[in-house]
């Protein structure tokens, strides 16, 4: 990544979303749970998430990859949510995609947040956490509770035993 | 397995310590890191590519060279760059006749060869699309997603990389970077953005 500052910052804030209650896995919590946000808003909810390994996914519904990467991920939450590990998940879908988005995390049964991007630019979206994102999806990232970025980006199709390889050094 | 049977017979107080390391080690196998895209101001080597549409070879550089030269690395299946067909095709009408090469990039491994030409005839797009076996012209110029654009000026030196505009849905496009990047090249001044940021599938590489 060219900015390895922002990225630690990134998961230094990512950390503190862990703080966050898992959520029961109805429909209704799980279509609750996708905020569209500004660039800044995420930045900010990434940085409440300090001192926990956190899991970042950027994803959208229409990258095959991540749509059949997702149930891992939620499967990954559940295993390690008890251990404090949190999971950012960040859909860079079309503002105007909302429901479409909100309808995939409630079929998944995902009970960690799910931020999409509420207008203006993908750039900035993504940009004031993670100025080294290029674009694309999926990408997946580890940090420790330090904030410090131990795995990623990865921008293949995870199976969820590479995911829990990609978490074990965040969990010291 | 084995691996496993081993760590599982290290005392406990070792047993953690061993697996962060052992996950250590195999995180570089498990890293697709972002290629380097070429900066703004290279000029990329030439390369000779063939297209499945016609069988014809096409250079990246021809002689004499155009007024502007525009890759786009481009897909079959994902939805993005398909979203992005018609404008890609209503681009090369337009800026073609002006004095604008365009080529089209297939570096995608899933899709081969026929399935590239049966879309690109489909779509009627006005310009070659070739086949990258292996992502090597992928991986030389740094693309990373589909579809992502460079522009090369008339020395073909890269004046312009990123996205095509600023949104999948066509009526909420505000920014048609690659169309201001053209006309700035046209007019012999610099594009007003030379880098933006392209989102798109990634492209499905050999390795």
């Amino acid at each position: 990544m060219r900015h390895p500052i922002r990225l630690a910052l990134l998961a230094a804030g990512l950390a503190a979303v862990a703080a966050v209650p898992a959520r029961p896995a109805s429909s209704a919590a799980a279509a609750a749970n996708v905020k569209a946000v500004t660039g800044a808003a995420l930045k900010k909810a990434v940085d409440s998430y300090r001192g926990k390994p956190v899991f970042v996914n950027y994803w959208a519904t229409w990258c095959e990859p991540c749509v059949a990467e997702f149930p891992d991920i939620v499967k990954l939450y559940n295993a390690y949510r008890a251990k404090g590990v949190v999971v950012i998940s960040v859909s860079l879908d079309e503002p105007e995609d909302k429901g479409k988005v909100a309808a995939f995390v409630a079929k998944q049964k995902a009970g960690f947040p799910v931020f999409m991007r509420s207008g203006g630019a993908p750039e900035a979206f993504i940009q004031p956490v993670d100025k080294g994102w290029r674009g694309a999806v999926p990408s997946t990232y580890v940090f420790n509770r330090q904030g410090k970025r131990v795995s990623g980006p990865v921008h293949t199709k995870l199976s969820y035993e590479k995911m829990v390889e990609m978490l074990t050094p965040a969990l010291k | 397995v084995l691996a496993a049977l081993r760590i599982m017979t290290i005392r406990p107080a070792h047993r953690w310590a061993t697996l962060c390391s052992a996950a250590t080690l195999l995180l570089p196998a498990l890293l697709a890191a972002a290629p380097r895209s070429l900066a703004i101001g290279a000029k990329p080597e030439n390369f000779t590519l063939s297209s499945p549409v016609d069988g014809q070879a096409y250079p990246l550089l021809e002689q004499p060279l155009p007024k502007a030269t525009v890759v786009i690395f481009i897909a079959t299946q994902c939805p993005v760059s398909l979203t992005y067909d018609g404008r890609m095709a209503e681009l090369g009408r337009e800026y073609i006749p002006k004095g604008v090469r365009f080529l089209g990039i297939n570096s995608n491994k899933q899709e081969p060869a026929e399935e590239v030409a049966a879309h690109a005839r489909r779509v009627a797009l006005p310009f070659p699309v070739v086949k990258d076996p292996n992502n090597v012209i992928a991986d030389r110029w740094g693309a990373l997603v589909t579809p992502e654009a460079f522009v090369l000026d008339a020395q073909g030196t890269v004046v312009y990389h990123g996205r095509i505009d600023d949104s999948q849905r066509i009526e909420k496009v505000q920014s048609r970077d690659l169309k201001a990047a053209l006309n700035a090249v046209l007019a012999g001044t610099r594009p007003p953005k030379a880098e933006t940021l392209a989102v798109g599938c990634v492209i499905k590489r050999v390795n």
